[in-house]
């Protein structure tokens, strides 16, 4: 066993990463914006630039291996890969 | 303290409270999503154990089941994160892609078990505002045509550290029983979650099937207090943080009884099971 989780205590140096990750998951527009021009939309954030990589090319082993939570990492990757979102069609027209 | 009423119907006054039946079930998305590399037989076993619980309760005339279940960073996020939350809204609302699955909800059987954990030593939020995510959506959804009790739903975290120790789980699952025994009020508890599943990590193809084996092999047997003696680095390595959830079901119904597989299988990336405690 080591010393890591696999499902770590989420660091404060990367709150900002999973605000990001959690708007996407949250919020159609800007996931769909991110989708179109990721750039523009992680340009509003306070990112380093290896997390503006990782964030950028969907590096989802990239994000995970810095520490990210794997859940809020599975969740965009889902979300991009088989088109699952977290709401109801209803929730989403809303907005 | 909140009033509680416990007769509604079915129950009469000389079937006496306490938790009448207990459920761990899978909640993967999968099992909703049913994507072509999983076995629909298999998926359908555990939509038959969706339905069984709800037939159950009404067999059983119960006046609310507790489901038990998670929060995957949705509504919490990292905003706030309660150990434990007792959602005491109406109605019980639950989404997940595209779908919404709505249920009559116990809020004064809610707020009374509330009371009654704040004076028994545990500290759960409330919360009479949230969207519940997958982890109920799933399982409500299936049991739905089936269901006739309301819905109290627990909330656990079970993915953020640090997670209640599990064996806290285990002894809110005894002061549930408690509270209902002490009332009067007849429930059943739902717990949703695993087995052995990495999501978002290398391990994904890769989950702990003996320990999946081994778990279910102690619940059998009786000796699900076990389950307890898990420390949460042992929970995490074996892809078993919402065993959490299973705990509580654990502790409501005793931890000693043998329980039955209804069914179980390993998808290949989680195992799925249905276990009546």
């Amino acid at each position: 066993m080591t010393d890591r989780l696999l499902f770590p205590r989420p660091a404060n140096r990367d709150l900002v990463i999973h605000t990001v990750l959690h708007a996407l998951q949250e919020d159609k527009g800007l996931f769909e914006r991110y989708m179109e021009d990721p750039d523009s939309v992680l340009a509003a954030y306070d990112l380093d630039d290896d997390a503006r990589r990782l964030l950028a090319s969907r590096d989802y082993a990239g994000l995970v291996n810095r520490g990210v939570h794997p859940i809020l990492v599975v969740q965009l990757q889902r979300r991009v890969e088989w088109g699952v979102s977290r709401y109801s069609n209803e929730r989403e027209e809303a907005g | 303290m909140t009033t509680v009423t416990a007769a509604r119907k079915g129950t009469t006054s000389d079937i006496g409270g306490g938790v009448a039946m207990a459920f761990c079930v899978a909640h993967a998305p999968q099992i909703y999503l049913m994507p072509s590399e999983e076995d629909p037989a298999e998926i359908e076993r555990v939509h038959d154990g969706y339905r069984l619980f709800a037939r159950r309760a009404s067999e059983l005339s119960l006046d609310a089941i507790f489901v038990v279940a998670l929060d995957h960073l949705h509504n919490h996020f990292l905003d706030l994160v309660p150990a434990f939350t007792v959602f005491t809204g109406e109605p019980v609302r639950a989404e997940f892609n595209g779908a919404t699955v709505e249920c009559e909800a116990a809020p004064d059987l809610a707020n009374s078990v509330l009371d009654h954990l704040l004076e028994s030593g545990f500290d759960p939020a409330f919360s009479q505002r949230e969207v519940l995510d997958h982890s109920f959506m799933i399982p409500l959804h299936f049991a739905k045509e089936a269901l006739e009790t309301p819905v109290i739903p627990l909330i656990v975290n079970a993915y953020v550290p640090p997670q209640p120790p599990i064996t806290r789980c285990f002894q809110i699952g005894q002061e549930i029983a408690a509270w209902a025994t002490r009332t009067g009020v007849r429930v059943g508890v739902v717990a949703t979650g695993g087995m052995s599943h990495y999501p978002g990590t290398d391990r994904f193809h890769h989950p702990d099937v003996e320990a999946d084996k081994r778990v279910l092999d102690w619940l059998v047997s009786g000796e699900g207090t076990r389950v307890v003696a898990l420390s949460a680095a042992e929970l995490d390595h074996i892809g078993m943080v919402e065993l959490r959830t299973w705990a509580v079901a654990l502790g409501a119904r005793g931890g000693t009884t043998g329980a039955t597989v209804h069914s179980y299988w390993d998808s290949g990336h989680c195992g799925y099971a249905v276990v009546e405690l």
